[in-house]
């Protein structure tokens, strides 16, 4: 309502008055509540700092006694002095999930680094605690990063009776909790990777480096017979399969490998050709020869099947067959004739010269191509 | 005897510095970072460091190649590293580096050769 005033002035009612002070009270309150929640969270904050540092600390100074100190005797039976420093980790941690996981970081942190009796010290000290029901915990939760952390934590810590737990994140639709758990599957089970007989899915690059790059340090004899998967329904895996049956020498794969020549994927049988070259497989050079004769139309095959030739071809025999390629459309195979042959020695030199091209240009090229420092180095 | 211990893991430091320490080999300093260490070598005089090759600031091998090169000290220098890559390796051992030890490793082994490089 708005009146006139003593002066002539129009004043705006009582009741506008009263909203514009309620509402500026309104905004005091809230402005002075974020203020205060502000300043709680920041103190909170900086309490649970204060907190975990010292816990880091106090942590630190048990597990360095744990580490350091001879644990474990010769038998594998429990040092007294084990137990104690058990019981001092369980009276610092309690129930509270925070210390908890604050101890099982410190744990992964010197695990990381260290090796022999100290990271089994520590393994033992997560199983003893025990620690295991609180990574387990993490598997439930929403965020797809602590669900991970949780994995890593079971598989760095070798906690075997978990991999029921692990094991349904195989098919994650997270392809970091993917990768996590095909990583924690192969470390706790007693046989690695038998899982990838029933894995329906992609496993990508990042994995099978992963993978690879585990298994490079675990006991050859746990290492499996990679011809099992060659015949597996994924494309992805059978070429995983194929790659560690190679980088694994594992000789016995050979018949298998010979057989996937025979596949309709080209890209299995590019695979399947760069093994037995590998393989140093010269008992199915027959093979491979054969495969020559039919790989003009797949310049992948065509050129492993060449780069399998330097390895395992017979100088005399195949030089003539290899010698087909230098009239191919394609540079890339040209050069690679040209490799193949030069490998050969004499007898490819000869059939270079002999060679009745149909474009002399061409092959001169390829020559040329392959006499390059850069090239030839490489 | 003074030993450095350079890196920028404090857990790992502290391990260190608590085994070392243990075996009664000395004093043990730590420098979390490149410049720090760099700092404390001009500064002081140790009787081996012990150094990471990944930290802020300076590397463990510019560290090495600060010590021989700039301040013409011939102090033990261990580099640890998570790196065991060949070329990496003789690169740390061309630039004056006396042992290399691949992470992860075994304190006790730490602790032996850091025994046998103070006693020669």
């Amino acid at each position: 309502m708005i009146t006139v005033g003593e002066f002539g002035l129009a004043v705006r009612g009582p009741g506008v008055v009263d909203i514009i002070l309620t509402v500026s009270y309104a905004l005091l309150a809230g402005a002075t509540t974020m203020v205060a929640v502000l300043f709680l969270s920041r103190v909170l904050k900086s309490w649970l700092e204060r907190k975990e540092e010292s816990l880091r600390r106090r942590y630190q100074e048990i597990l360095n006694k744990v580490i350091v100190n001879a644990t474990f005797s010769e038998r594998g039976s429990v040092h007294p002095a084990f137990e104690f420093y058990m019981a001092e980790l369980r009276l610092c941690t309690g129930n509270s999930a925070f210390a908890k996981e604050i101890l099982i970081q410190q744990m992964l942190t010197l695990k990381r680094n260290l090796s022999g009796n100290s990271a089994r010290a520590l393994v033992r000290a997560y199983h003893e605690i025990p620690l295991y029901p609180e990574s387990r915990r993490k598997l439930g939760s929403s965020r797809w990063h602590v669900t991970a952390t949780g994995i890593r934590a079971l598989f760095e810590m070798e906690h075997v009776d978990s991999v029921e737990y692990v094991r349904p994140f195989l098919h994650s639709r997270n392809h970091l909790i993917r990768a996590q758990s095909f990583l924690a599957l192969t470390g706790l089970e007693k046989e690695p990777l038998k899982f990838l007989g029933g894995f329906r899915g992609f496993l990508s690059r990042w994995i099978q480096i992963n993978l690879y790059r585990y298994l490079s340090g675990v006991d050859t004899r746990r290492i499996p017979s990679f011809r099992q998967w060659f015949g597996h329904a994924d494309p992805s895996v059978r070429r995983f399969a194929i790659r560690m049956a190679t980088q694994f020498r594992q000789q016995d794969a050979l018949p298998s490998l010979a057989d996937l020549l025979y596949e309709a994927d080209a890209s299995i049988v590019g695979h399947a050709v760069h093994a037995i070259g590998e393989l140093e497989g010269f008992e199915h050079r027959h093979v491979v020869v054969r495969l020559l004769a039919h790989a003009w139309p797949y310049p992948s095959v065509a050129q492993k099947t060449l780069e399998c030739l330097i390895k395992i071809g017979d100088p005399s025999k195949d030089a003539h067959r290899v010698a087909r390629y230098l009239d191919h459309p394609s540079g890339l195979l040209r050069s690679a004739a040209v490799r193949t042959l030069k490998a050969f020695g004499d007898a490819g030199d000869e059939v270079i010269q002999l060679h009745d091209c149909a474009d002399p240009g061409r092959l001169k090229d390829a020559i040329s191509h392959f006499s390059d420092p850069i090239i030839s180095a490489a | 005897m003074k030993i450095l211990v350079c890196d920028d893991d404090d857990a790992l430091v502290s391990m260190i510095r608590f085994k070392l320490s243990r075996e009664g080999l000395g004093e043990v300093f730590k420098a979390t970072d490149g410049k720090e260490a760099q700092k404390l070598v001009t500064e002081t005089r140790f009787n081996l460091i012990i150094t990471d090759i990944h930290m802020p600031f300076h590397s463990g091998l510019e560290l090495t190649s600060f010590v021989r090169q700039h301040l013409k000290d011939s102090t033990p220098i261990i580099v640890l590293s998570a790196e065991g890559l060949e070329d990496t390796v003789l690169q740390a051992f061309e630039i004056g580096a006396n042992d290399f030890i691949t992470k992860p490793f075994s304190p006790t082994e730490l602790a032996v050769r850091v025994k046998r490089i103070l006693r020669k």
